[in-house]
């Protein structure tokens, strides 16, 4: 909550600032988060973030948790040469010392489901990343209409 | 600005899209000329001077450069896909594409239930729109997404989504029948999956079409195209 309470004291920089803030949690870094924003009507949204392992041990990512969505999962979209795009489910990410994942439109992302609220594009959303072996990783990610 | 011309161009993957020729002038290519950006080039006479070829070098760089502005290159029409059909608005009216005659239409399939690409899609596409409608020319093009989820994507759901892109999208849905029939027409592949279970989804091509005033498709373009290159491509159909 630090971080927000300065960057809103920085005009104008706002929306840059937090779509850029990092989150890091020693080893983890958690960077370029944000959420889609889709119509109120819509069901589901999508997540986005890169993830870094600054540590000296392998993690896995396994999903993520909100209050917002009853269910958040991690997804990947496959396209084939031929424009067939595809959804399929992803058990869990292992990042090896190094390693970044990056979670981006048309790629993997973060599918928040049963989403009883949609929030509005200028919003913030607490999403918490859960691994197997490391403690969740928690960021405030900013709704916004178009890609930062 | 021959970036510029060309950015997107690479991630085209479909046979629809003009091939483009290399300049026919031999050996007179100036260096540091792709062969793809010279395009207008037209073809020399047979008894081409020789000797003037080497002067020639820095006009033919022009012209390649030009090129990208005008003139440009028509683009062909596709007539493997397409065709007229009737599905149902969002507003639950009966929506025939001959209607549109006199417009440009950019079309595409999906379905609202899905939350990474199809969102994505319609807001790039409600963008091109909005720099259209900047450009005074909103009348004249007309956005439709075409759902291939009528079970969820009802016209009543559709009038809650798709106005809030604010490009004068035009939802459409139908039977499943309808809906199938019209996505043949345009090639376009979609097989749900899960189904049977609450939370399923769909296999789809991603392919965003340009029709022009006719009705006829001049253009496919993936889902993550370039949003100036579809608005000038539409420009060009006015």
């Amino acid at each position: 909550m630090m971080y927000k309470a300065f960057f809103n004291g920085v005009a104008g920089a706002a929306l840059l600032a937090l779509a850029g803030a990092a989150s890091a949690d020693g080893d983890l870094v958690l960077e370029k988060a944000w959420l889609r924003a889709v119509p109120p009507v819509s069901p589901t949204m999508a997540g986005y973030f890169t993830l870094r392992n600054d540590g000296d041990r392998a993690v896995e990512l396994k999903g993520a948790k909100t209050d917002i969505a009853g269910m958040a999962m991690l997804h990947d979209t496959e396209t084939t040469d031929d424009g067939q795009a595809r959804m399929v489910h992803l058990s869990g990410i292992t990042l090896e010392p190094g390693d970044q994942a990056t979670f981006a439109p048309g790629g993997k992302h973060l599918m928040l489901m049963k989403v009883a609220e949609i929030p509005e594009a200028g919003e913030q959303v607490e999403i918490c990343l859960t691994f197997s072996d490391h403690d969740d990783l928690c960021a405030d990610f900013p709704v916004l209409r178009d890609a930062p | 600005m021959g970036a510029d011309c060309t950015a997107g161009e690479g991630k085209l993957r479909t046979p629809t899209v003009a091939k483009r020729r290399t300049a026919p002038l031999g050996g007179a290519r100036p260096a540091g000329v792709s062969s793809g950006a010279a395009v207008m080039i037209p073809e020399p006479p047979m008894t081409f001077p020789r000797a003037l070829a080497g002067r020639l070098g820095p006009l033919v760089l022009l012209l390649a450069l030009a090129g990208c502005a005008e003139p440009r290159e028509e683009l062909p029409v596709n007539t493997r896909l397409g065709g007229d059909f009737t599905l149902t608005d969002h507003n639950g009216g009966a929506f025939r594409l001959a209607d549109q005659r006199g417009r440009v239409v950019l079309m595409f399939f999906g379905y609202t239930h899905c939350p990474d690409i199809c969102p994505a899609t319609l807001a790039r596409v409600s963008q091109v729109y909005r720099n259209l409608r900047d450009a005074g020319d909103a009348d004249r093009v007309q956005p439709l997404f075409i759902t291939f989820d009528p079970a969820r994507d009802t016209p009543e759901h559709l009038r809650e989504y798709v106005p809030w892109f604010k490009a004068n999208v035009i939802g459409l849905t139908g039977g499943e029948a309808e809906i199938r029939a019209v996505a043949e027409q345009y090639g376009v592949v979609f097989l749900k999956s899960g189904e049977g279970e609450p939370e399923y989804d769909f296999t789809h091509s991603d392919y965003v079409y340009l029709l022009d005033q006719q009705g006829r498709v001049r253009k496919l373009y993936p889902s993550d195209f370039n949003i100036d290159e579809v608005t000038d491509d539409v420009q060009s159909l006015l």
